[in-house]
């Protein structure tokens, strides 16, 4: 190492003790020929003691640490809050989620009511007062404001009108009417429109399929033990009878 | 305490003074060092989930403290302690003849050169540790040294011969 402006780009190196043996040697050997680079090196090495000796001293850092940890305790506090207050809103929303789907997805308690009462009624035929004959019909069915001939005409393609009676259904008195094939039985129950407009819907409520539909006068449920689809159609069927 | 708390003060407190020896030294002014180590400190506490023990704190630390700096050097801040501390003007000031014709002399440096100057000479980083606290080469860290003490000789000859 011999060229100057080469051994001075590698001073820092040097005073900081990073050069690799090798180098260092041909360093110091390029130091013990050349005055000019020597003084400099020492210059600068008195440069850095003289920089240690005025600003090396270390201050007392015991307040500032004090008012940190008190910076860091609010610090923890606020995350701390911002967590709790995220997680509660999170809870919040959840619950809220929950109680809308259950809402919106638990079927109202007609449909339960006339699911109970086919299966009780119908498939597994309890004793109820029914009424069979045409006089009888057309007397329930007066109560819902239908007469005999609507009543008959409801019925699906190949079904014919069984028997009927007025029932309790969720609180409100419905028209039940049987209708069969004579190998399938479904049940239709009928209403006056009373109430707000209900989404029409099918739901499964045990064994049975349960398909609400509502006209401009009626509201009815038919019941039927067939798959969902026929259920719909059946609904959508009678509904346009009515 | 909870376990990172303690770790904290093991691994970062030990550094709270060579951080405002540096932060005083290179801004000049107690309350801005105050404020700086304050930061550096409380960023250091909120990134130490994601610190390596196995890594090097003090240069960690030193670099956190560069970079805050220059941020508070963008934003045009001066002194901005939240909490100043009245003693910290004797506390971390130069006080002698000779220490305050030291100290002028290095605020006549550019920043950059103040940095490297402070970090090699005061605070004893080497030259591959400063390459890495700032980020830059060592080609570069090593011309900002040699410049930085040439302009320094300059300005103390009677000191530095």
């Amino acid at each position: 190492m011999n060229d100057c402006a080469g051994v001075w780009r590698r001073v820092p190196l040097y005073l900081s003790g990073e050069m690799e043996a090798e180098e260092r040697e041909a360093f110091e050997a390029h130091l013990a020929k050349c005055p000019a680079c020597a003084v400099k090196i020492a210059e600068d090495r008195n440069l850095d003691a003289a920089l240690r000796s005025a600003l090396g001293d270390l201050p007392d850092a015991s307040r500032l640490e004090q008012v940190l940890r008190r910076r860091i305790s609010g610090d923890r506090k606020r995350r701390h809050q911002a967590w709790a207050g995220a997680i509660a809103a999170s809870l919040m929303l959840l619950a809220v989620g929950i109680l809308a789907w259950a809402r919106w997805t638990r079927p109202p308690q007609w449909y339960a009511d006339a699911a109970l009462d086919h299966r009780t009624e119908v498939i597994e035929g309890q004793p109820r007062h029914w009424r069979s004959s045409d006089v009888e019909i057309a007397e329930v069915s007066a109560k819902a404001g239908l007469q005999l001939a609507q009543v008959t005409a409801l019925g699906a393609a190949g079904y014919r009108l069984e028997r009927a009676k007025i029932c309790g259904i969720g609180g409100r008195r419905m028209l039940h009417l049987v209708f069969s094939n004579g190998t399938r039985t479904y049940s239709l129950f009928v209403s006056s429109q009373l109430g707000p407009a209900e989404t029409v819907r099918v739901v499964q409520r045990g064994a049975e399929q349960v398909a609400g539909f509502e006209t401009g006068r009626f509201r009815g449920l038919v019941v039927s033990e067939g798959s969902a689809a026929e259920c719909a159609e059946l609904a959508y069927a009678t509904a346009k009878r009515l | 305490m909870g376990r990172r708390e303690d770790d904290f003060e093991r691994v970062v407190l030990p550094h709270a003074r060579s951080l405002l020896r540096f932060a005083s030294r290179l801004t000049g002014n107690p309350f801005q060092a105050d404020d700086l180590v304050q930061e550096t400190l409380l960023c250091a506490w909120r990134g130490f989930r994601q610190f390596d023990p196995d890594t090097n704190a003090h240069a960690w630390l030193f670099r956190i403290l560069v970079n805050a700096f220059r941020q508070q050097k963008r934003k045009g801040r001066t002194s901005l302690a939240t909490e100043p501390l009245a003693h910290a003007v004797q506390a971390t000031q130069p006080s002698t003849h000779e220490s305050v014709e030291v100290m002028q002399a290095v605020h006549r440096l550019s920043s950059d050169q103040r940095i490297v100057l402070l970090l090699a000479a005061v605070e004893g980083f080497k030259c591959r540790e400063i390459s890495e606290i700032l980020d830059i080469p060592i080609g570069t860290v090593m011309s900002r040294l040699s410049r930085a003490r040439e302009v320094m000789r300059e300005l103390l000859s009677e000191v530095v011969r």
